[in-house]
């Protein structure tokens, strides 16, 4: 209920946004109603002119008029027929408008939540993209964004020109005769309720279809991305029964809709003609009773009346049926559009940033989790020192890199860049002075070239060259056939974690930044590659550097080594000092010491390895 | 997937296709007659009924009206009807049969062929392409062949039905409409190509949205931390709005279509009134051409393009249908190129129904005789003149880097690979002299990332020996170390593990597929990389698992972690496809060789993983 809510609460806040072009749709959708239903009126006219019954027919005098300039009836039908030709010219041409128009609403809609969509899902924070299904994101800004502008553009008009045609058509019958418009409308609840109560129907059955089909898919997925396992244990024949069972299931659900479609359209074609004899019935009494005042001429044209009208009765029922559908398409693109944009909450300073940073007594908790992560976390760094954070998964080292570059925040204390509170710091600022390298860097499907100088796309070529040489990629590229111009994942131009690794470092070395934080982001390479781009950058940068590892071999050489233990700092100093304490940092250091004796020692010793 | 379509898009129609996939696909002749024949029924009626209409005018509504016919005329007309729902109901009931017998069909019969393929299929065959051809392409056609026939049959018929009748009842109003058909049809025909390919070009551009969209939520962390907020916006913005105008473009060409024809339809209609007239004027008594006959020709004139569009509209489908019809084809006739002779499959039975009475007890003892391979599509051998002896019951470990042709000799073993040239033979006979099915019998096998169905964790163990009772599944588990967090699970063994298993971590899916090997009771067992994607924490259980399943069975251990295979019985190291060197993990070591670094290398980083995560 409360989800019906929110999905009309968008769609009525759709409809308020785009209510003009709504009501422009509706309008000329209804003229264009209205203008059909003197159609029947021309073939009338021209009838009771052949016929000479002298009935009336509601055409503007104005246009009798101009047939009777014909002079001889047949002059006059002559008029008359192409009379009606040009009328369906000027109904064609309207309703080319209608129709170009119509579409670019619904286009300007689609274009609008698109757009809006993107970009708020891309505000969203960091937090929530991690645990975000890709997929359903994917198909609400596909479509669902469908479902609610064919709403807007089309079924909302086609809805409430039913009315019109219908209101017109009674009009225009009502003027050939009183008595046989009140008949011949005995169809329209008909239609009405069948066609509402059927596509209500198909709206459930549909819903066990799919699911029905969406298993026989995960079938043939599973199949397909088992094959090896399917042949090795020769279970050909089970896998075809499976999916044979599954098969006739979705065959046999199909085939009872259709059963019921059958009835359903069987009994439309047979009320139709029904209500055609029922006109017809009492159109012979009346002339029977009262002979001479039901002319050929009117039958016709009520006939033809009828006829128009009883689709768009019938299809009314299906609209309906459909509102459901849109409301929960509605609802789906509310719950995206209600997430809060992480820049709603953001700080106003854009200070200079040099790159000393000050952890004083952070506290920091994940959103759902119950206990702190970092507990009254202190550390101090200078602009310019490299300093490497060392410790175990999970005890928040990687957390110091989400906060810093403000894509978490933290609960209490205190940090201070260049002595400025981080969150009074605009978070596209903290992020432009801040370069973080994550660990699984995305590379964009464009050419390295262009991955390089993403964040600036006017930067000398000298320059990538320059970077990516910094980051030991410049070999790697050149080494490709298409060199610089090889598209990101690309066939058969598929890069390896380590270089995908190296290139996002070079991308984030194209921008001067105060402050550089590896996130794991060497954790890919060998040693050797490793060593050479930290000395390498050591060389030409002044920045500070954070870097975030569990391999102590790339955290020898920093200025400052920082050890967390249970969300705190447990020890501070270089490599020198700590090797000598006691303390996580020497164990680990005595540890690679003793692994190349312990090597030695197995392979005199035993086999065993373990 | 957009682009294949492209690629097998015919230009002309071909009845050759369409004779195969009618032979391939309709079973269900009655349905398809039945549908026909209600088709008929239908037609004639829609013919029909104006002819009642066009009485009721003459006769009752006449300046001379005559009611002595009324009652007749009502039971005449409420049959028609009655025959109408009746043939409506009919004809939709057969052509729904007729839709799902095709795609149940095409399904079944791709789904069929796809078990028999080998592996050089899949490889060059993404799943998605496969997908496509089972959901669209199967109900494009499934369509055509149902309401697409049904369609064009019931235009067509109505179209020569308008023209036969008003032959007889007039001759030159029947001229001036034969003479429209033409032209309605080329002009339907020519704007349905032009609009799709407008749709085309839409559709084309929708896909880059949509991927435009999976890159942005997939790159959302990245963009973040390199402030591209706006770019990405910039960017997507031009893409949304060149799609808005093509889609407008579109648009237009498709508004232009139904008014057109419409108002062409009543230039018809004008003809048809003047020149009818004419004839009313003409014959004022009524005797040969009453406003009756008039109202028919209206009423069929106004009526006459709706058939006429139709067939243009199914003979267009019918050429899109033709490219999904030849990609169905494709997909249910690719022969496999690993097949068992006609007199292995005599004595010993195809893939799908197994001859076991004939089927020779395995040792598992494994030689490789001069056996070269290349992969399909490719110039390098993989492996030449290659030679192997493995005894039965042996653990033999394939050590190398990627590409040195280690998870080769094992597909081979397997048979998912035939070689080029040489042979292998099982128990001292090529193993292509018994049936594909007769040695997968007897095969386990046990991949890096775990295959698992989405069913129960019980009926996952039982997809190795299908006649398992419950008790042996237990046992199996149990062998497996796997029973103890399988009675962890919610539902114990009756746990639905989700799609792909991924309501399991990696190495509970290992050791389920390690069980599902162990219930198979394999004399051959295949580990390709079993152990690599384990995390430490369930190291140790599986690496005991592997010991108690690969007891007394020949196995083939394919290894990145080396820790795994000290104890085989013989280790192959591979380089380029050449044995380099070959011992066990101790005379290895012990020569100081390729092996020696190898493994000095793993042990070190091995280890200093492992103790960083215990400090």
């Amino acid at each position: 209920m409360e989800q019906k809510k929110t999905g009309y609460r968008f769609l009525g806040k759709m409809i308020k946004r785009y209510w003009l072009m709504i009501v422009i749709i509706i309008a000329m959708s209804s003229f264009d109603s209205f203008t059909y239903t003197y159609v029947p009126l021309f073939i009338k006219y021209i009838f009771s002119v052949l016929t000479n019954d002298g009935s009336f027919v509601n055409l503007p005098e104005w246009l009798k008029s101009l047939f009777a300039l014909g002079g001889t009836p047949l002059m006059i039908v002559l008029f008359a027929g192409f009379g009606l030709a040009i009328y369906q010219l000027l109904r064609a041409i309207f309703k080319i408008v209608m129709g170009v128009y119509r579409n670019y609403v619904s286009e300007q809609v689609s274009v609008d939540l698109r757009k809006e969509l993107y970009n708020h899902i891309q505000n969203l924070s960091y937090a929530y993209h991690n645990n975000v299904d890709r997929g359903d994101l994917i198909q609400r800004c596909t479509s669902d964004i469908d479902v609610v502008r064919n709403f807007l553009s089309r079924q909302m008009a086609e809805m409430l020109s039913v009315f019109a045609i219908l209101g017109a058509s009674v009009y225009q019958m009502y003027r050939i005769n009183p008595m046989l418009t009140w008949v011949s409308l005995i169809i329209v609840p008909v239609a009405f309720t069948s066609s509402l109560w059927y596509f209500l129907y198909v709206q459930k059955k549909f819903a066990q279809i799919e699911e029905s089909e969406a298993k026989l898919m995960t079938i043939i997925q599973e199949n397909l991305a088992a094959v090896r396992v399917v042949k090795a244990f020769a279970n050909e024949k089970h896998e075809i029964e499976k999916f044979l069972e599954q098969s006739i299931d979705y065959s046999e659900r199909n085939l009872a809709l259709n059963s019921t479609a059958s009835f359903f359209w069987a009994f439309g074609d047979f009320s139709t003609i029904m209500q055609y004899l029922l006109t017809i019935t009492v159109a012979i009494v009346i002339m029977k009773n009262n002979p001479g005042t039901v002319h050929s001429s009117d039958i016709i044209a009520i006939l033809m009346l009828v006829g128009s009208y009883i689709w768009p009765v019938r299809g009314l029922g299906r609209i309906i049926g459909d509102v459901g559908k849109t409301s929960v398409a509605a609802y789906r693109l509310q719950e995206v559009f209600d997430i809060k944009d992480e820049f709603v909450d953001d700080g106003k300073l854009l200070p200079e940033i040099k790159g000393n940073i000050e952890f004083k007594n952070v506290w920091f908790k994940f959103e759902d989790a119950e206990e702190y992560l970092l507990r009254d976390f202190n550390v101090k760094i200078n602009a310019g020192e490299t300093v490497a954070i060392i410790g175990k998964t999970g005890s928040g080292k990687s957390t110091l890199a989400k906060i810093l570059t403000r894509l978490h925040d933290y609960q209490k204390g205190s940090v201070l860049i260049d002595g400025v509170e981080l969150k009074e710091i605009n978070k596209k600022h903290v992020r432009r002075n801040i370069g973080l390298i994550l660990q699984d860097p995305f590379l964009f499907s464009k050419t390295i070239y262009e991955n390089i100088a993403i964040t600036n796309k006017n930067v000398e070529r000298g320059r990538v060259e320059q970077v990516a040489q910094l980051a030991s990629m410049d070999h790697d590229i050149k080494g490709f056939e298409k060199g610089y111009e090889t598209v990101v994942g690309e066939r058969g131009a598929t890069l390896s974690g380590g270089q995908k690794q190296r290139i996002a470092i070079a991308r984030m070395l194209l921008d001067e930044k105060p402050i550089l934080i590896f996130d794991d982001s060497l954790s890919a390479l060998d040693s050797e590659t490793d060593l050479m781009i930290r000395t390498a950058l050591k060389r030409h940068k002044t920045a500070t550097m954070l870097i975030i590892t569990h391999k102590i071999t790339s955290a020898k050489q920093a200025d400052k080594i920082v050890v967390i233990e249970n969300g705190a700092v447990s020890q501070i100093g270089t490599h020198e000092e700590l090797a000598k304490v006691d303390g996580l940092y020497k164990k680990l250091w005595d540890i690679q010491g003793e692994l190349e004796a312990e090597f030695l020692k197995v392979v005199q010793g035993g086999g065993d390895a373990s | 997937m957009m682009e294949d379509q492209e690629l097998y898009s015919a230009e002309h129609f071909d009845l050759e296709t369409w004779k195969r996939i009618l032979k391939i696909i309709v079973k269900d002749k009655k349905s398809l007659v039945l549908m026909l024949l209600a088709v008929i029924v239908m037609t004639c009626i829609d013919i029909g009924y104006p002819l009642l209409n066009k009485y009721a005018l003459e006769t009752f509504f006449s300046e001379t009206p005559n009611f002595d016919s009324v009652p007749f005329f009502i039971i005449l007309y409420s049959l028609i009807a009655l025959s109408m729902g009746v043939s409506v109901w009919a004809f939709i009931r057969a052509a729904a049969k007729v839709e799902e017998r095709t795609t149940f069909e095409i399904r079944m019969q791709a789904f069929k062929n796809l078990q028999q393929l080998s592996f050089s299929y899949f490889d060059n065959t993404p799943t998605g392409w496969v997908m496509a051809r089972m959901t669209s392409d199967a109900r494009r056609l499934a369509n055509i062949i149902s309401w697409g026939l049904v369609d064009f049959l019931w235009g067509f018929l109505l179209m020569i039905g308008i023209l036969i009748i008003s032959f007889f009842i007039n001759w030159r109003l029947a001229l001036i409409m034969t003479a429209l058909l033409p032209i309605f049809i080329v002009i339907a025909i020519l704007y349905r190509k032009k609009i799709l390919k407008e749709h085309r070009e839409v559709r084309k551009i929708n896909s880059h949205i949509t991927a435009s969209y999976n890159e942005s939520f997939m790159a959302a962390n990245t963009t973040k931390t390199l402030v591209l907020e706006d770019d990405n916006a910039q960017e997507f913005n031009d893409l949304a709005e060149k799609y808005k105008r093509r889609a407008i473009r579109a648009a237009f060409f498709s508004s232009l279509f139904w008014p057109t024809i419409l108002f062409l339809g009543y230039i018809g209609v004008a003809i048809v009134t003047y020149v009818g007239g004419k004839m009313v004027l003409n014959d004022p008594l009524g005797i040969l051409f009453t406003t009756g006959t008039l109202y028919l020709f209206v009423d069929y004139a106004i009526k006459f393009f709706d058939p006429v569009m139709i067939v243009a509209r199914v003979l267009t489908d019918l050429q899109q249908a033709q490219a999904s019809a030849e990609r169905v084809i494709s997909l249910i006739e690719t022969p496999s190129d690993i097949v068992d002779t006609p007199e292995v499959v005599e004595k010993y039975g195809t893939l799908f129904e197994h001859k076991k009475e004939n089927w020779e007890p395995i040792e598992g003892a494994i030689t490789f005789d001069n056996v070269s391979f290349r992969y399909k599509n490719t110039d390098n051998n993989v492996l030449t003149n290659f030679n192997l002896e493995i005894k039965a019951g042996q653990m033999v470990a394939f050590v190398g880097e990627t590409g040195s042709g280690k998870s080769t000799i094992v597909n081979l073993i397997s048979r998912f690979y035939e070689p080029t040239e040489g042979r292998i033979l099982i128990d001292g006979k090529d193993y292509r002299e018994r049936s594909i099915s007769w040695l997968h019998a007897n095969l386990g096998y046990v991949l890096q990332t775990p295959q698992l169905f989405s069913t129960t964790i019980k009926e996952n163990i039982r997809y190795g020996k299908l006649d398992a009772t419950d008790e042996e599944v237990i046992a199996a588990a149990k062998l497996a170390n796997a029973h103890n967090f399988i009675l962890e699970q919610e539902n114990g063994y009756d746990t639905y593990i989700g799609e792909g298993g991924n309501k399991l971590s990696t190495g509970q899916k290992q050791l389920i597929s390690f069980a599902r090997a162990v219930i198979a009771n394999p004399r051959i067992l295949v580990l390709d990389e079993a152990t690599s994607s384990i995390d430490t924490e369930n190291e140790k259980t599986i690496l005991e698992a592997m010991q108690t399943v690969l007891k007394g069975r020949t196995s083939l251990v394919v290894a990145h972690r080396l820790s795994t295979i000290v104890n085989a019985d013989k280790i192959v190291v591979l380089r380029n496809g050449v044995v380099v060197e070959e011992g066990t993990h101790r005379e290895l070591l012990n020569a100081k060789g390729y092996y020696f670094e190898l493994y000095r290398n793993q042990f070190m980083q091995e280890l200093e993983q492992k103790l960083i995560q215990d400090i």
